[in-house]
Parts: C-alpha cells; sequence; structure tokens
C-alpha cells in the first residue's frame, strides 16, 4: 500500500482552478520532485497535502486513510506529515532549541529532557548543534533552512514535505541544504519536494511529478520522466537551462 | 506672599495628602493598564474571529456575537471621553442603589470609589488595548501561523506560543504610552470622587487658597511620573530588543 495517494485533487481560488484533477502515488521511503512552471500549482499542491489548505475535491490518502474525511484530526495528520518551507518560517521569538522542542512537547506530549535531547541530535544532525541558543534573527539563510529541518525531524515524521526549500538562498547556502536533504534521502526519509533546481530534483528524487498548468503531465520514475520527456516538460526543461 | 513660599508651604502642610494622592494616580494607572491589557486581548481576539464557511451554524452565530460585542465596545468606549464614562458608570450605580462607599470601607483617603475609578480606567482602557494588540497580531508574519499549524499545533496553541508573544512584543511601546496616558488621564477620575493626584491638588488649592502652588507641585510630580516611566519602558525595550531604543510620545492617544 502506498504511503500517500492523491486522487483527482482539485482546488480553486476565487473561481480560477489552480488544481485540475491531480492524482499521484508514493511509497515509503521514496522521495518524489514535483516540477512546473510559477502558478502550475505545486505549492498549493504539497499545502493540500499538509492540510494548511483545503482541496475542493479529491482524496489524500495517507497510509490508506483519506485525511480529508470529517472526522479526521487535522492537527495529528500534519504532525505526522511535516513541511519545510520557503521561508524558513522559524518561530522568531524562540531560540532555535525552544524552535525544536515546542512542538515535540505540546503535540506529542514528550519531557521536557527527551525533547531537548531529540533536538539536539537533530541538531547535530544538520551541522547546527553549537547554534542551539541562538535566535533566528542571528542565523544566516542557510541555517535557518536546516534548522528548519531539524524541527521537522524532531517530530518523526512519516513524509517530510519541502516547499522550495532554496529558492530564497544563496547559492552557497543551496549546497548547505542539499547536502543534509541527500543525507536524509541515504536514511530513507519518505520526501515530497517542489523545488526549481531540476540537477538537484534529478539527483535525489526516485520519482518525478510535472505539473503543467495544474494538470499532470507526467509522472513516473524520474529517469524515465526526465529520458522521455513530454512535450510541456521538454520545453520547461529548456527554460529553465536558459535561466541557469 | 511670593509663590516660591507658598510651594514650600503647602508641600509642608499637605505632603500627606499629595503622597497618597500619588499612590492613588500609580495604583489608577499600573492596574488599569495591566488588566485593561488582558481585556484587550480578549477583545482583539473576538475581532479577529472570522465565521468560516464550512462552520456549523452555533458556531458562526457565536463567533458573530463576539465579533460585533467586540467592535461595538470598542467604538462606544472609544467614542466618548472617560470623564463622561466615569459620571455614567457613577449615576447608573446609584440609580441601581450601587454605593460603593457603603460597599467597601475606606482605608484613609481612599473611599469605596476608588474600585469604580479602577474599574472605569480599566474598561476605558481594555477598549484601547484591543486595538493595540489587534494591530500587534496583524503585523506578525503569517507565516509564523503556518510554521506551528504545519508541525500539528492547534490553533489556540499557536496564538498562545508562537503569534501573540510576538504581538505583545512588537506593541510595547504603544502599550507603554498607553501607560503613560493614564497616569495623566487619571486625573478625570476625580469626578466621581476617586483619591488621586489631582483630587489631592484641588482638595489641597481649596483648603489653602494656594491654587498656583498646588497646581504647579502636581505638574511636576506628573512630569516626573512621565519621565521616570519613560525610562523604565526604555530600560524594557532595550533588554528586550537588543540594542533598540524606543521613543514614547506624550501625546494623547490618537482614536483609530
Amino acid at each position: 500500500m502506498s504511503i500517500l495517494e492523491i486522487k483527482n485533487l482539485k482546488k480553486s481560488f476565487e473561481g480560477e482552478m489552480v488544481l485540475k484533477d491531480v492524482s499521484f502515488s508514493l511509497e515509503k521511503g521514496e522521495c518524489l520532485a514535483i516540477l512546473g512552471n510559477s502558478g502550475s500549482g505545486k505549492s498549493t499542491c504539497l499545502r493540500c497535502i499538509n492540510l494548511l489548505e483545503r482541496p475542493d475535491e479529491g482524496e489524500i490518502l495517507f497510509g490508506g486513510q483519506n485525511i480529508l474525511a470529517r472526522n479526521v484530526d487535522e492537527n495529528r495528520v500534519r504532525s505526522r506529515i511535516n513541511m519545510v518551507f520557503q521561508s524558513f518560517n522559524l518561530f522568531a521569538n524562540m531560540s532555535v532549541l525552544a524552535n525544536c522542542m515546542i512542538a515535540q512537547r505540546k503535540v506529542l506530549h514528550r519531557s521536557k529532557e527527551e525533547a531537548k535531547r531529540i533536538a539536539l541530535e537533530n541538531l547535530a544532525k544538520v551541522g547546527l548543534a553549537e547554534k542551539a541558543d541562538a535566535f533566528p534573527s542571528t542565523l544566516s539563510g542557510g541555517q535557518k533552512q536546516r534548522v528548519a529541518i531539524a524541527r521537522s525531524l524532531c517530530m518523526n515524521p512519516e513524509i517530510l514535505l519541502f516547499d522550495e526549500p532554496t529558492s530564497a538562498l544563496d547559492p552557497m547556502m543551496v549546497m548547505e541544504v542539499c547536502n543534509v536533504m541527500m543525507k536524509l534521502r541515504e536514511e530513507g526519509v519518505t520526501m515530497v519536494l517542489v523545488t526549481h533546481q531540476i540537477e538537484f530534483a534529478r539527483k535525489i528524487a526516485s520519482k518525478t511529478l510535472f505539473l503543467h498548468e495544474g494538470k499532470v503531465d507526467s509522472f513516473g520514475p524520474t529517469k524515465e520522466v526526465f529520458q522521455k520527456p513530454s512535450k510541456a516538460f521538454a520545453s520547461f526543461l529548456a527554460m529553465e537551462a536558459s535561466l541557469n | 506672599m511670593n509663590l516660591g513660599e507658598d510651594i514650600a508651604r503647602m508641600l509642608g502642610s499637605y505632603w500627606k495628602e499629595f503622597l497618597l494622592g500619588l499612590a492613588g494616580t500609580l495604583l489608577l494607572s499600573v492596574i488599569g493598564t495591566g488588566v485593561g491589557l488582558l481585556f484587550g486581548i480578549f477583545l482583539a481576539l473576538g475581532k479577529r474571529l472570522k465565521p468560516l464557511k464550512n462552520d456549523p451554524w452555533y458556531l458562526k452565530a457565536g463567533k458573530g456575537t463576539l465579533m460585533g460585542f467586540s467592535s461595538g465596545y470598542s467604538a462606544i468606549v472609544r467614542g466618548t471621553p472617560m470623564m463622561v464614562q466615569a459620571l455614567l458608570f457613577k449615576y447608573g450605580c446609584m440609580m441601581m442603589g450601587v454605593n460603593w462607599n457603603n460597599i467597601l470601607p475606606s482605608i484613609d483617603v481612599f473611599n469605596g470609589w476608588m474600585v469604580a475609578g479602577l474599574i472605569v480606567i480599566t474598561l476605558n482602557t481594555a477598549a484601547y488595548m484591543g486595538e493595540v494588540v489587534l494591530s500587534g497580531l496583524n503585523g506578525v508574519d503569517k507565516g509564523q501561523s503556518e510554521g506551528a499549524r504545519s508541525l500539528g499545533l492547534s490553533s489556540s496553541q499557536t496564538l498562545w506560543s508562537v503569534v501573540l508573544p510576538q504581538a505583545l512584543r512588537n506593541a510595547i511601546p504603544t502599550i507603554g504610552n498607553e501607560w503613560i496616558v493614564n497616569i495623566k488621564d487619571s486625573s478625570v477620575l476625580n469626578v466621581i470622587g476617586v483619591a488621586e493626584l489631582y483630587f489631592a491638588a484641588y482638595n489641597a488649592a481649596n483648603d489653602s487658597y494656594a491654587f498656583m502652588a498646588s497646581y504647579l507641585i502636581i505638574a511636576v510630580i506628573y512630569l516626573i511620573l512621565t519621565l521616570l516611566s519613560n525610562l523604565v519602558l526604555k530600560i524594557v525595550g532595550v533588554k528586550l530588543e537588543g540594542k533598540r531604543l524606543f521613543r514614547f510620545s506624550h501625546g494623547r492617544r490618537v482614536a483609530a
């Protein structure tokens, strides 16, 4: 059984259809890259999976259960499907350590000692244990994003969603974040990644989904999608290549 | 008799009254601002309630009522002078047979109307604090609450642990201004017999006929109080925000 199965997802904003019948699935331990032009619905799709947006129609099956059903505890779902944002969204009023502990304490009800231990372990994993007492405003963009990843890892999520995690970073910082993500991939963390870093997506993703004007244009193993690109995907790749 | 001699005479004869008046003013401004802030937080939250499309009818009705109450309360209280509110409160109480002097024992110059004064200044401040907190809440980046919700925190956990602390911190300069305004504006509560600084000066002046000296003394005390308050707020601001310094105006609050 797939860990995540999206069926016929539709979402509109003020009458404009952003997602038009999107379906795909993901197995445990896989990494899916969602590619597409700006406005193609990539981020909306991710936000629907994290329940930050409510789709108009369709189903999102997480471990076989439709998380859009009325009786589902949304907060519990979000604690198991975490999201890392482009703009980091670290809590400005808390230290790095507190950022990593708050959800553990309030959602998973872990003891202070356990939460601290897990937070420090994950901060060490992203190479930032020494920044535990720092405040987000004193960190570089790359460090902020690594803290955001550590914060999510502390929740032991079953799926980790990345919404353009490197778009707000300069090339050096992109490297920092990509290295951490590659490490997670090797550890078998299930990930869904929305990105414009085509080469990185190609390297890290086992599956690739190309969204074109709110519809699934191509979906399959990354190798196949890139080797036999559809017309729209080929023109997208050409455009991205010319921009880089 | 010249002004200097008058001042010296007043301070010698009425120092206790002035000190008690100062205590009354401090009590009114500190409690009015502190408790008013707490009420203001709930008013601001009430104003932010938005009935959602998928809410059941009773939730929609509840949210609508709270939103209406918060907005109406804010409009009425901010739209009328505190002196008029104090008089309405006093005569409203008396019409209902409530005389605060009979309910509470007097302690020195502080009679039962001090409690009425505290209620009036608190309810008045709450309306302004509601606006201050609301603008603080609106100033917190939406990403902060999205970040919290994406980790599984509930709406109330997100509000109390992530959004509100940031909103209050952003609002500290304005909250400080409200305190300074309350130090000065509590003087209007003398109309209902609340013993505060102006009340002390008024009585001392009528007793001694040294009007200029009495009011000059309290003008200096008010000025020292507001300058000291500014200093305290500046220290708090620096502690919270590193080296950033805040400036506090002495002007009246601006109705939003």
